[in-house]
């Protein structure tokens, strides 16, 4: 081959449609998360903005760490990981470079560029591509605890102008009874101690949440961070943050099984941080009122919170959906292979259908691509890994297992809360577990009265839309035997045993079960190659054209390397 | 006592040339149930001395409450006819004994739902119109509607009892008022004439027009009149109906018939029906009514009315009722219009087949409901829900058009998206029981042949509020009834107490299922939404609700009102998009749709659903669409079949087919939710004028090509001066012409239109029509009446969207401020 064009775009561009260029924003941004004058200074010299990075983020108490060594006088860490969210990737190389140069022997530091999943979490899997032993994360964090790789978690240390934000706090709440909390980001959290000792004095219902460095599991630990003793605080386990300031009796009054926000329900929250959707929704449910303080621009708002009713609709559509897209956006969360395994047991027998998903950085488009899919549950981190759809971009809803296990319930509930911790979910009154309790013999003949009076496959109402919907696909089994015996015994006649796929009555069923992606398909004006010829011999008033498609060898490879590409290749070669 | 046993009717029910399946058809308050009970006392169900009172067939409380009919009710009569009668039947009949099955409908316009649902399942139409207030608004959109359906009318002009003893009317003057009032009617029925029809406008000559009053028991045809003095002149009847109805005069010097007011002296002469018909009447009631009791009584002797027992001892009123009830029986007047007159439901059903059936024409089915061929395979339209006494269940009700319905028999329910030879809709149950609608009571039966009303138990969970039941697997469906009324006024509903939840949604349901044209939806922010069509109907339909479907204390929001968004300009430039991977392009431009159009696709004229050839060449010749053009439509929208389209006007793009599934589910998205304040569009016409894909199939999949095409639609919606259209009211009011200003002034307040003014002759009254935004109509009944002091009642219908003037993002003009308002902010 001569020449090889590049594939051509199905038609030539017009050449007057002019298109507009945006102004590249990206550069440029002051680190405003090191103060006014030290972000000033940062820009001055390289030198500054080194010794300043490396206050920031601890370099030195780190390095201490990392040069442990164990018993037997080997390094104790010998690949490290670095992990940044996406807005402090741009510190990473720096970051990088110190540590390398202030860690002794002959060990190498990797930045992991890219979050899979949220970023407040330790990505397991992509420090496990470089083998790396210990994961250092910075910046915000969960600190949920992760099962198998060690891990240590630098916040960094930000400036916060407490001066300010204690003028603001005294705007918001003028009533200095008012019962409030106050709680932060978690780098922010160095300041907390000291904004409250001075609030407290006038306030005297203030509370505290500050971070719970015990959080994060035994193989894990917060560096630059003391665990101070204080007096015993209550445990806000899925904010991973500890409640102090409260009086003993309150603390006693929340039971082992009890929910903290019993208490936290009375109290306003002021919260010092830029707080990802999903954690605001949990913050909402938690306490009365929310106002939360953006610590570099010091702007407060209060109603941005995404509204729960929302939830509520997309639970409603959830119970009628007929096939559910389970969509895995965490590998490393302790219990997420328990959860998964639960989530599939109550789809399965709610007689729905469900596809298993592991998809990085979900989006728009990529969960458009599958459109047989009614409504995706996404498991995820609860601080920033679970997909809140806040503008309505999504083509199908994204609920929560919670959201998903009210939607189960044969009756329709709704309890107002927000739960993403794993464990608590599980931990709900599960209402299959109890059936599956009865002995087996039981449940059958049970289900066999239901059959006859109540038919499990009549329509439901579907409240969203107002229509009657057949949203069980997989309990019109039985149905399916019985309208269909007779077509069955003529395939069997025909004795086709290698068809794996029947068609019955023009829907395709695959072994006993209806298949909703085939339906789906069957609704498609295109159903694959040579459909549109027909079409166009339909256009032609039913006359068939003189001569089909010449068939031609088509493109082979995949979309990274192509056949031709290859030949291409190889021509530079020689 | 009945009368008649079921077993009567049920035998009846298989010579279905001598069933009438009809309904009672009217304006509010024209007097359709006190009409009905003299049928129903007729029959024997209740006493005589009851009758246009009991109104038999307001079975609910509220409605006795009230005095409006809320819901229609059927009741199925039993009655024999002398055999003089029957010879005059067209059409072949057996015996004298005759089954009708009448609906007593409601006659406000909020509940017109239930009116389509009522029309589907007959053949015929008893059409009410108030003596005094004529042809209003209700009996134009019904006697329309029954148009629609070809179903033939017979009128009966009633409260002639108002007309002769409050507004003392002479006799001229009331033939006058009969005469108009008939002539309007005509005028509406010629307008919406269908041809397969034949001409039903009604002619009291004919025998299709009846006078009398529901509410004294009495009516009387010109027949009736014709047969008591055809033998005096020697004529026959029909030369004798003739004269009795038009300009012809009797003069009774020379014994005489003329057709000049005149004699040849120049003397006034009395127009015969006058003299003949009205004079009678005049001269008892007047008699009895000025206390001349005992020359009273020597006249009812002689017109031969026998009077019993106490009756006798009666004085005024009492007296003249029961006089005027033995002289001139309602009952006898509309039985003999309803059976000589209405189509039985095999004359009926062969003009009516092709407008039921959405299949082919010529197929096994249709051919069966042409026949009305009890042996064939079942066709049974499901019209309506019927609460049972067992609390959620409901009885289905419906008409068999063909086949014969059994109980315990396996039937295939198709539901309003059933599409042949697919799945979807459809369920194979058997029905349990099969019952007779008797008005508050049902009583059970063993089958129902062909052409007949039925109730049938056991069905109710497959089916929302109406359907196609059958049982042959090729059958399509019957056609889904279209509404003349749409659900614009919507409240949420919330539970007081959380735990009440499940049952406000089971509540929702049964609410949906009762009523034909209620909506429960839920809103985009989470919010249970119940949509009706008016704000009595919402009224109603809340009340059932919250103490009868959920049973559980509810909050209910104010109401509001939906809107839609649409375009009154083309775009002013194409609008692009790219899709996220950067390798696709949409090419998009957005153009009003014309309003003509838009509403032919709203009432399905233009036929969504059917072949693209055929809507094509229907589109090209009745709105002026290209004939390609429409032939490339790729999709409607919103729910595949709104009133918002796609047209290919590509060239010779590659692989454009492929996408054609995505493009069409990204426009269902984009246009469900517009842009401006997340409403359903409307009325937009897209024209998609070049698509660039990339070669290789993974980069052009659903993910990349349905969120484009969703967001080019918006973009180029906005390029093309966005508006917002409102639901708009026509108002109808009738008043006295002191207050007329009133109306005005209150009209004006609320943005108020007037379309016409004019005084109904022969009487004080006024018609005042206006448009009225729905928006604004919260209220105006009860300012209505303060600002007229109480003279005038309006009635208010949906009528059309109007395109509200002004840009949606200037937050100055109306538009702009209801689309900024801080709920939607929120939103």
């Amino acid at each position: 081959m001569s020449e090889v064009l590049p594939p051509a775009l199905s038609s030539t561009q017009d050449a007057d449609i002019e298109f507009a260029k945006t102004k590249d924003i990206s550069k440029d941004i002051p680190r405003g998360r090191l103060g006014p004058i030290n972000s000033q200074k940062a820009r001055e010299s390289a030198d500054q903005l080194y010794s300043l990075l490396k206050e920031y983020y601890s370099v030195d108490k780190t390095a201490q760490y990392l040069n442990q060594k164990t018993n037997s006088g080997d390094y104790k860490f010998k690949e490290v990981a670095l992990q940044f969210p996406d807005d402090l990737v741009r510190d990473s190389a720096i970051v990088c470079q110190l540590l390398q140069e202030s860690i002794s022997g002959d060990r190498r530091v990797w930045v992991l560029a890219d979050t899979s999943y949220s970023p407040c979490c330790i990505d397991e899997v992509a420090g496990e591509h470089v083998g790396a032993d210990l994961i250092l994360h910075f910046g915000e964090a969960c600190l949920n605890p992760v099962e198998k790789v060690n891990s240590a978690y630098i916040f960094g240390k930000p400036y916060l102008d407490t001066a300010k934000v204690i003028e603001l706090f005294r705007k918001q709440y003028s009533n200095k009874e008012d019962k409030i909390c106050i709680m932060t980001d978690t780098q922010y959290s160095l300041h907390l101690h000291d904004i409250y000792v001075i609030l407290k004095k006038e306030y005297p219902n203030l509370v505290f949440a500050d971070v719970d460095l015990q959080k994060s599991g035994s193989n894990s630990l917060v560096i630059d961070r003391e665990v101070t003793e204080r007096e015993p605080g209550l445990s806000a386990y899925d904010l991973s943050r500890i409640i102090y300031g409260l009086n003993v009796d309150q603390i006693l009054s929340v039971g082992e099984d009890d929910d903290y926000s019993t208490i936290t329900q009375d109290y306003s929250l002021f919260y010092i941080g830029v707080p990802p959707d999903p954690k605001l929704i949990l913050l909402s449910t938690k306490f009365s009122s929310l106002a939360v303080v953006d610590p570099v621009t010091l702007d407060v708002s209060g109603n941005r919170t995404p509204s729960l009713s929302r939830r509520y609709r997309f639970m409603m559509i959830a119970r009628n959906a007929s096939t559910i897209g389970i969509l895995v956006n965490t590998l490393s969360l302790e219990n997420t292979r328990k959860l998964l395994n639960k989530v599939v047991k109550w789809i399965k027998n709610a007689g729905k259908k469900h596809y298993m998903f592991v998809v990085g950085k979900p989006n728009v488009a990529k969960l458009a691509n599958f459109d047989t899919i009614d409504v995706w549950c996404i498991l995820g981190c609860g601080q920033s890994g679970i997909v809140i759809d806040s503008y309505g971009d999504y083509y199908k809803p994204i609920i929560t297992p919670y959201e998903l296990q009210l939607a189960l319930l044969p009756e329709v509930t709704w309890t107002g809360k927000w739960i993403v911790d794993f464990k608590e979910v599980m931990s709900q009154p599960d209402y299959e577990e109890e059936e599956e309790e009865k002995d087996i013999v039981g449940k059958a003949k049970e289900s066999n009265k239901r059959d006859e009076d109540k038919d499990e496959y009549a329509p439901e109402f579907d409240p969203v839309t107002g229509k009657l919907v057949a949203s069980r696909p997989l309990r019109q089994l039985k149905h399916l035997e019985i309208e269909l015996s007779d077509q069955r015994k003529t395939i069997e006649g025909s004795n086709d045993e290698k068809s794996l796929a029947t068609r019955l009555s023009s829907e395709l069923s695959i072994g006993n079960t209806i298949s909703t992606s085939v339906s789906q398909l069957q609704n498609h004006t295109w159903t694959g190659l040579g459909s549109d010829y027909k079409q166009q011999e339909e256009d032609e008033q039913g006359s068939f054209s003189e001569e089909g498609a010449k068939v031609e060898e088509g493109r082979s490879g995949i979309a990274r390397d192509y056949d031709y590409d290859r030949k291409t290749k190889g021509d530079t070669n020689n | 006592m009945v009368n008649f046993t079921v077993e009567q009717i049920r035998a009846l029910m298989n010579d279905v040339t001598n069933v009438r399946n009809m309904s009672v058809i009217a304006h509010v308050d024209h007097g359709k149930s006190t009409l009905t009970d003299s049928l129903v006392q007729r029959a024997g169900i209740i006493s005589a001395g009851k009758a246009g009172e009991a109104r038999y067939t307001d079975t609910r409380k509220d409605e006795q409450e009230r005095g409006i009919t809320i819901k229609s009710t059927a009741i199925s009569l039993y009655t024999e006819m002398s055999e003089d009668d029957c010879k005059e039947i067209e059409g072949e009949t057996k015996g004298n004994k005759f089954l009708i099955n009448l609906i007593d409908s409601p006659g406000h316009v909020d509940f017109s739902s239930e009116v389509t649902a009522a029309l589907r399942v007959t053949d015929g139409a008893l059409v009410v119109v108030d003596t005094v207030e004529g042809v209003c608004v209700q009996t134009e959109t019904v006697l329309r509607q029954a148009l629609g359906e070809r179903i033939k009318p017979v009128l009966i002009i009633n409260k002639v009892d108002r007309a002769i003893l409050e507004l003392q009317v002479d006799k001229e003057e009331l033939y006058q008022t009969f005469s108009r009032t008939i002539e309007s009617v005509n005028v509406i029925i010629s307008t919406y004439q269908d041809e397969a029809l034949g001409d039903v406008q009604v002619y009291p000559y004919k025998g299709t027009v009846a006078f009398g009053s529901g509410l004294h028991g009495w009516a009387f045809t010109i027949r009736e009149f014709a047969d008591k003095y055809a033998s005096k002149f020697g004529v026959d009847r029909i030369k004798m109906m003739n004269r009795l109805w038009g300009d012809h005069y009797f003069n009774p010097k020379t014994k005489k018939w003329t057709n000049k007011a005149v004699d040849h002296k120049g003397n006034a002469l009395t127009r015969s029906f006058a003299m003949f018909v009205l004079d009678p009447i005049y001269k008892l009631i007047g008699t009895i009514m000025n206390g001349k009791t005992d020359q009273a009584k020597v006249m009812i002797e002689k017109l031969g009315i026998q009077l019993k027992g106490d009756e006798k001892d009666l004085e005024g009123k009492q007296l003249m009722k029961v006089a005027m009830r033995k002289f001139l029986p309602a009952a006898d007047a509309m039985l003999e219009m309803i059976v000589l007159h209405l189509p039985s439901p095999v004359t009926a059903q062969k003009y009516r087949a092709e407008l039921l059936y959405e299949g082919p024409k010529d197929d096994a089915n249709c051919t069966a409901i042409k026949n009305c061929d009890p042996t064939a395979d079942l066709m049974l339209y499901v019209s309506k829900m019927v609460p049972t006494s067992d609390k959620g269940r409901f009885y289905a009700f419906g008409r068999v058009f063909a086949g014969t319905v059994k109980s315990g028999m396996k039937v295939r329910i198709q539901g309003p998206n059933y599409v042949p030879g697919k799945k979807e809709d459809l369920f194979i149950k058997a029905v349990q029981r099969t019952v007779l609608m008797m008005g508050r009571f049902v009583e059970a039966i063993d089958d129902c042949p062909a052409g007949n009303i039925v109730g049938l138990v056991g069905i109710d969970q497959y089916l929302l509020k109406s359907g196609t039941l059958t049982t042959s697997d090729a059958a399509y469906n019957l056609k889904v009834m279209k509404f003349s009324v749409s659900p614009v006024v919507e409240v949420a509903v919330d539970v007081k107490n959380g735990n009440d939840l499940p049952k406000l949604v089971e509540g929702l349901k049964r609410l949906s299922k009762s009523d034909p044209c209620v909506l429960c939806k839920m809103s985009e922010s989470g919010e249970h939404i119940v949509a009706a069509t008016g704000e009595l109907h919402l009224e109603v339909v809340l009340h059932d609700l919250e103490y009868d479907h959920a049973g559980v204390p509810l909050k209910v929001s104010p109401p509001v009102v939906s809107y839609r968004e649409t375009v009154s300009e083309e775009s002013s430039k194409v609008a692009l998009s790219k899709s996220p991977n950067k390798h696709n392009r949409i090419y998009l431009k957005a153009a009003p749709l014309d309003e003509e159009c838009t509403v032919g696709i709203e009432k399905g004229d233009i036929d969504v659903r059917s072949d693209v050839k055929v809507r094509a060449r229907k589109m090209a010749d009745d709105y002026g669409w290209d004939v390609a053009d429409a032939r490339k439509i790729w999709c409607f929208g919103p729910d595949g079949q709104g009133p918002n389209v796609v047209v290919d006007q590509t060239k010779a793009v590659q692989y454009l087919n492929e996408i054609k599934d995505h493009v069409n589910a990204g426009f269902q998205w984009a246009t469900k939710e517009g842009p401006v304040l997340g409403e359903q569009m409307r009325g937009i016409r897209y024209n998609m004028l070049d698509v660039t894909l990339h070669a290789d199939a993974i980069h052009r999949g659903a993910g990349q090509i349905m969120p484009t095409m969703r967001r080019v639609t918006f973009a180029a919606m906005l390029l093309a001066e966005p508006r917002i259209q409102e639901p708009v009211f026509l108002v109808e009011v009738q008043c006295p012409e002191s207050a007329i200003g009133g109306i005005y002034s209150v009209l004006n307040k609320k943005r108020g239109q007037i379309v016409s003014e004019e005084q109904r002759p022969g009487t004080p009254l006024f018609t005042v029509k206006a448009y009225l935004p729905v928006n604004e109509s919260f209220g105006f009944t009860g300012e209505l009446r303060q600002a007229t002091g109480g003279q005038a009642f309006p009635q208010m219908i949906f009528d059309h969207w109007s395109t509200m003037l002004g840009d949606p993002t200037d937050k100055s003009n109306k538009a702009g401020q209801i689309v900024w308002t801080p709920e939607r902010e929120e939103v």
